[in-house]
């Protein structure tokens, strides 16, 4: 009797542990998460690599080049995704002069292509800008001078207003393959954490002891399509603001001043920046932020009127 | 001012507490005659309030469910002591911006270029790169800050509305049966706290009167003991006051039905587990979110109702869910979708940009569902203790 009662207990106790089971290992789990957003990298010996750290927590020396794409990869480490230009540290700062109190670090910003812009959006073209910032400014000081940033919790969403609304959201859907960028045949897949939540760290993340050296590395240099040793100088303020606005890059026809990399063949179409990129937008403006003033405050007078047992 | 409430309870006049609306006598004094309101009803509608809060950082917007939650609160809450919490939450809310603060100036991330003044910075060592100690303060930087405090002291604000507007004994009343006993301590723990306040204050006059030290650990040594000793004494007699009464009785069931309630109970708790997990990592198969989560809840409840057999009560003048706690109760759910779908769709406005600072804007959704939630201020009956001092 207790036995047999056993018995049809357990039957189904196992049959909800099955069903766990097969879901568990029966669903695609080889599928992993792939995010949208903003990577940080760096440079070692002429190529780009995936920073591990934070732009914050990254003081860079002078002389750097810092790179920043926007686009979707797998996993957190922005496999593949390296900005479509050659990190040329002396082509970009060629214009800006040496200060003794100051370093130059020169920024390459890459919106990446069409094909990883959020729906509706348009990416702008990428553009480089010799940022002249204090000895003590981190990566992201450098950021915040040349563009605007918009951050949430800690991570980097969004520079010159791209994208508009999103924050590194993860994607379901396997990631595109990078049209333009063409991956490295030499690179390894990169191991994909899993992280904890829906919101990702992948750009501030703090550095962890082990990952005081990059770990995903791009070892071949980037090649784009357009090896063209175009040349190029600062444009003005008014050009670069048209610049943001996707139209086309200026064409400027003062030649360019010779660089040492001149002749190396392999310097991308990249538009040099002389002021800060600013977004053509404003923000809301400031009518909306009166009304919900307003409204609290009636509502918050209701409140005392009530409270104070006179009827409205 | 509570003091003065009458002892002999008259009901009041009823053209004093029901509004002259042009509905019929019958429907309004449904709707309008002074009871209570269901606390689950109410809970419901506040802890929508605070789901709605968690899904945005816009000052604007937080703002508003705060005035939404304080003037119904001021409307229809109770004149018993815990229908003053309100104001305590408002400070504890207060607070927890300027800790939320403090701790951004010394410990926060930059952001932003507005310096507004440096604090000397404490040299970390380089396997803390993550921490930041002190340095250059900026307005961003304190603006985050604050918006994530009031996030935070908004979801808190809510449930002090909850605990002001439903009455705390009532709330238990309507606890599923299975967690009757549960029930029963909380209830017992509550009416008896206040009772070993008073304990402390009489043992420590005593001493007092006989000149022994009051404060100290020897005065806390000596106070302890006959307080301890007079709890114990109390929970005695409760107890066999309460076995006299016929408490704790259970009904007979057999075995198979108390395995198959354990067996509902764990699968829900495991497939809530798994349900959770899957929902919040998003490179889990999509099959194992939700769908989990409606596993559990469904074991959930049968689980709790089957377990519910074996206490055999009825309910004494249980609290009615009518019209009233419809609405209370759905307007917190249609705040919480609301501010859910708005985040789902990457509604602009949700979050306030600090670097630049920009104003809050008011996104019309999720205004218009916060909005809704002002409703039970009219629609809902006057609670008795209140319609009395009209």
């Amino acid at each position: 009797m207790n036995a047999s009662m056993r018995t049809r207990l357990i039957a189904p106790l196992a049959a909800l542990v099955t069903a766990i089971a097969a879901m568990t290992i029966g669903a695609p789990g080889a599928q992993s998460a792939s995010y949208r957003y903003w990577s940080y990298w760096l440079t070692t010996e002429g190529s780009w690599t995936f920073s591990n750290r934070g732009p914050a927590f990254y003081v860079p020396a002078d002389g750097t080049v810092e790179g920043w794409r926007f686009g979707i990869s797998e996993g957190t480490s922005g496999a593949g995704l390296f900005p479509r230009a050659t990190p040329d540290f002396d082509r970009i700062c060629a214009q800006t002069p040496e200060q003794s109190d100051r370093k130059r670090i020169a920024l390459v910003v890459d919106p990446g292509t069409a094909a990883h812009a959020p729906e509706g959006e348009i990416p702008g073209e990428p553009w480089a800008m010799c940022v002249s910032v204090t000895l003590r400014a981190t990566g992201f000081d450098v950021l915040r001078a040349a563009t605007t940033v918009r951050t949430q919790r800690g991570l980097v969403c969004a520079l010159t207003d791209y994208p508009a609304q999103e924050c590194a959201v993860a994607l379901r859907q396997p990631s595109p393959e990078p049209t333009a960028s063409p991956k490295p045949p030499t690179q390894e897949p990169t191991p994909t954490p899993r992280p904890g939540s829906t919101s990702p760290s992948p750009q501030p993340q703090p550095a962890t002891p082990s990952t005081r050296t990059p770990s995903a590395t791009n070892p071949v240099a980037p090649t784009t399509a357009s090896d063209r040793n175009r040349p190029s100088t600062s444009p003005t303020a008014e050009e670069e603001v048209t610049l943001t606005e996707q139209t086309t890059p200026p064409q400027s026809p003062t030649p360019a001043p010779p660089t040492p990399s001149a002749d190396a063949a392999s310097t991308p179409d990249i538009t040099i920046a002389s002021a800060p990129v600013m977004p053509a937008n404003e923000g809301p403006s400031a009518w909306l932020g009166v009304i919900a003033a307003v409204g609290i405050a009636v509502l918050a007078f209701g409140a005392w009127l009530r409270a104070r047992g006179r009827r409205l | 001012m509570t003091t003065i409430v009458p002892e002999v309870r008259e009901l009041p006049h009823e053209s004093s507490v029901v509004p002259d609306t042009h509905l019929p006598a019958h429907v309004r004094r449904r709707i309008f005659l002074p009871r209570w309101v269901h606390p689950v009803a109410w809970w419901l509608w506040a802890l929508g309030l605070a789901v709605a809060a968690s899904r945005t950082t816009n000052p604007a917007l937080l703002g508003l469910i705060i005035a939404v939650a304080g003037f119904v609160v001021m409307s229809r809450r109770s004149q018993a002591p815990w229908g003053r919490a309100f104001t305590f939450f408002l400070a504890l809310g207060a607070t927890i911006v300027v800790i939320r603060i403090v701790f951004q100036i010394l410990l926060g991330m930059p952001i932003g270029t507005t310096v507004l003044f440096t604090l000397p910075t404490i040299a970390l060592p380089d396997w803390v790169a993550g921490v930041q100690l002190g340095g250059p303060v900026t307005g961003e930087e304190i603006l985050a800050g604050a918006y994530e405090g009031l996030r935070l002291a908004t979801i808190i604000i809510c449930v002090g509305a909850a605990n002001s507007l439903a009455a705390p004994s009532r709330l238990l009343a309507s606890v599923p049966a299975a967690l009757y006993e549960v029930g029963v301590a909380i209830i017992v723990a509550v009416t008896f706290a206040p009772q070993l306040i008073m304990d402390l204050r009489r043992v420590r006059a005593a001493r007092r009167l006989r000149g022994r030290p009051t404060r100290g650990i020897r005065g806390l040594g000596g106070s302890a003991l006959p307080v301890l000793e007079g709890a114990l004494e109390r929970s005695v007699l409760l107890a066999a006051s309460m076995d006299a009464r016929g408490y704790g009785r259970t009904a007979q069931r057999t075995q198979r039905q108390r395995r198959t309630a354990a067996t509902l109970l764990l699968g829900s708790l495991v497939a809530g587990l798994i349900g959770t997990y899957a929902a919040l990592d998003a490179s889990a198969p999509v099959i194992l979110g939700i769908p989990m989560l409606v596993l559990a809840i469904i074991c959930a409840i049968t689980g709790i109702r089957m377990a519910g057999r074996r206490s055999p009560r009825s309910r004494y003048r249980p609290d009615p869910w009518r019209f009233p706690e419809w609405l209370t109760a759905s307007c917190g759910v249609i705040a919480a979708v609301g501010l859910i779908i708005a985040g789902m769709t990457n509604m602009s406005g949700l979050s306030t940009s600090v670097d630049p600072a920009q104003w809050p804007q008011l996104p019309l959704l999720p205004t218009a569902v916060i909005m809704l939630a002002l409703l039970p201020a009219w629609l809902t009956p006057i609670p008795p203790d209140s319609a009395e001092l009209q």
